[in-house]
């Protein structure tokens, strides 16, 4: 599996490059990280067909790590048509739990045990104009967590896999979906960080069912 | 978990004075060490195949770390040791009582000032990124015994060349017999050197603070150390966790380059700092975030030693953040100039950075100058 980002349908361009959210507000991107996990697929009669193993079941992707923009699971599916892809965005929380990663760049991840510990589901760092008026970008934390705010996607698609093929597959995130469906996100409104803002959350929660495709 | 961790650093000394096998019948066998890790530490550390830790290594890392001929000079003044700018009770930064330092640069053997202010020499065996204020040297390929390396021969350090520091080491009697325990012959290399002392370098382990012993179940926090964890962790406290880590980050630092808000963007002239490295304009002004840990011990503080007490960082992050366009994304609170803290969150915060002392570490024996607390080798 193949990791992306994109605005709009357009590769998303990091750091320089400005784009326009639904709420009218003007971001620029630094970086990005999140977390997939608990893949399934299902096939046409309604089987599940998962990984056994827990490495095969938790991803960390970030966009300043090439490395982490490519997931090959170590265990075979079988050969079948899926109708459909369930994964969890971010950890699911049989896994969000503190000291399940000790080692850089997924401990990075982790939520303040004061916030009720686990990790991050997602990172999205960058900056922000309110207005057109506006010259100056302040920086923003766009930022996921809790143990409850683990959402279940699927992305409905016609996966034929074959014996003794590998299939690949593109996973994409694009960013300006986490502002517009079914919530608007103003950065006017929520600020620069929303780590303990509990509408923020629940509107990134919501919002997260829009913005990752599989093909 | 505790007493593994103190077993694997303490144990060195004692077996200093042994020597290797190294008749030609048997192969070299150093004592080698078993590295252990608190269970809450990272399990991956940086230690190359062919430098693994040995008791005979670490031992002559120690020795040569607190060498002044390791530059491979001879006159007095222009002497000098990787303890003079990396001082055990500042937790091998240079302190600002540091008679090299001056104006945040230290003063080096030929007496050219470096770019910047050390870094503390603390739990680099877990470093998995960028050494170095601005991350020059990135890991895999960038390496310890390289930094060493480049540390010894900078104009601006040692000033020396790999044939004085070999020529220079080998005269001195006590070091043949040394290398020959540590790497099986009694050869003095540039190379070897470097790796003694990344040996070393690698076994500073800090993980015995206030607030290791409250990870392990071992000690409670105060009341006010405690608010003041809580203001390091939080968006709307002091907001330090994202670059300086917590109990999920117990290296209290991501190793992350970015520009904190120290300055506005007219001030980015220095031709070291990130951009230095990768020519980026949106890396000008960027720094490698520093370990807070023995952070009460390591003044003067960032990269230029501007601060010399914990009370002015504080204050720093508090009131005066200077807004730059790419102002790391973490530093939320540019818009209000800084976190805001009152003067009873000032002392809980700083309250809670007390707690990242470890004075265990700070006067173990097995890291300090061997010329001074060890018998002397025959």
């Amino acid at each position: 599996m193949q990791f992306g980002f994109s605005f709009e349908g357009a590769p998303l361009a990091f750091d320089t490059t400005t784009y326009r959210i639904a709420s009218g507000n003007r971001i620029r991107i630094a970086d990005i990280q999140y977390f997939v996990s608990d893949p399934v697929f299902v096939d046409r009669d309604g089987r599940r067909h998962g990984f056994s193993k827990e490495s095969n079941r938790i991803h960390y992707v970030d966009s300043d790590l090439p490395a982490t923009w490519k997931w090959e699971p170590d265990e075979d599916l079988d050969a079948a048509v899926y109708d459909y892809v369930e994964f969890v965005y971010g950890l699911d929380s049989a896994y969000n739990r503190s000291g399940k990663f000790l080692d850089a760049p997924e401990s990075l991840m982790f939520w303040p045990e004061s916030m009720g510990g686990g990790y991050h589901h997602l990172k999205i760092n960058g900056w922000y104009a309110e207005t057109d008026a506006d010259t100056v970008f302040y920086p923003f934390g766009f930022h996921a967590g809790n143990v409850s705010n683990a959402v279940p996607l699927r992305d409905t698609l016609r996966i034929f896999l074959v014996d003794g093929l590998v299939r690949n597959l593109e996973f994409d995130m694009d960013v300006a979906r986490w502002f517009k469906n079914p919530h608007v996100w103003d950065f006017g409104k929520f600020g620069g960080s929303v780590m303990q803002d509990e509408e923020a959350q629940r509107v990134i929660r919501e919002n997260a069912r829009d913005v990752f495709s599989i093909k | 978990m505790k007493g593994k961790t103190k077993a694997l650093l303490l144990c060195l000394p004692l077996l200093s004075a042994s020597c290797a096998v190294t008749s030609p019948e048997k192969p070299f066998t150093p004592d080698y060490v078993e590295w252990t890790n608190p269970d809450y530490f990272p399990s991956a550390v940086n230690i190359p195949a062919d430098n693994r830790l040995s008791a005979q290594g670490v031992t002559l890392g120690r020795y040569l770390f607190y060498d002044g001929r390791i530059g491979g000079k001879r006159a007095a003044d222009s002497m000098i040791s990787c303890a003079s700018c990396h001082v055990q009770a500042h937790g091998f930064d240079a302190g600002t009582d540091n008679s090299r330092l001056k104006d945040g640069r230290m003063r080096g053997a030929a007496g050219i000032y470096t770019a910047h202010v050390p870094l503390p020499l603390v739990n680099l065996a877990y470093a998995t990124r960028g050494l170095g204020w601005n991350s020059a040297l990135v890991f895999p390929e960038g390496s310890i015994e390289k930094l060493i390396a480049n540390t010894l021969l900078d104009t601006a350090e040692f000033a020396s060349t790999m044939r004085d520091i070999e020529d220079r080491i080998a005269s001195i009697d006590i070091y043949p017999p040394m290398f020959e325990a540590a790497f099986g012959s009694g050869t003095v290399t540039f190379d070897r050197v470097c790796k003694a002392l990344g040996q070393f370098v690698r076994s500073l382990v800090s993980a015995d603070s206030k607030f290791d012993r409250y990870l392990r179940g071992e000690a409670r926090l105060s009341d006010e150390e405690m608010r003041g964890y809580v203001l390091f962790t939080t968006e709307e406290g002091a907001d330090c966790f994202h670059c300086h880590g917590g109990s999920g980050n117990v290296l209290f630092t991501t190793y992350e380059n970015l520009i904190n808000g120290l300055d506005p963007q007219q001030a980015f002239t220095d031709p070291h700092d990130r951009s230095g490295v990768t020519g980026k304009e949106s890396d000008r002004g960027a720094y490698r975030v520093p370990t807070l840990r023995n952070v009460a011990h390591t003044a003067p503080y960032m990269h230029d030693g501007r601060f010399a007490t914990l009370d002015e960082v504080i204050d720093q992050y508090s009131e005066n953040v200077r807004y730059s366009p790419y102002i790391s994304p973490l530093m939320h609170h540019v818009k209000d100039g800084g976190v805001q803290l009152t003067p009873a969150e000032k002392a809980a915060l700083k309250a809670f950075l007390l707690t990242l002392s470890d004075d265990d570490f700070l006067q173990d024996p097995a890291f300090s100058d061997p010329f001074v607390n060890d018998t002397p080798l025959p």
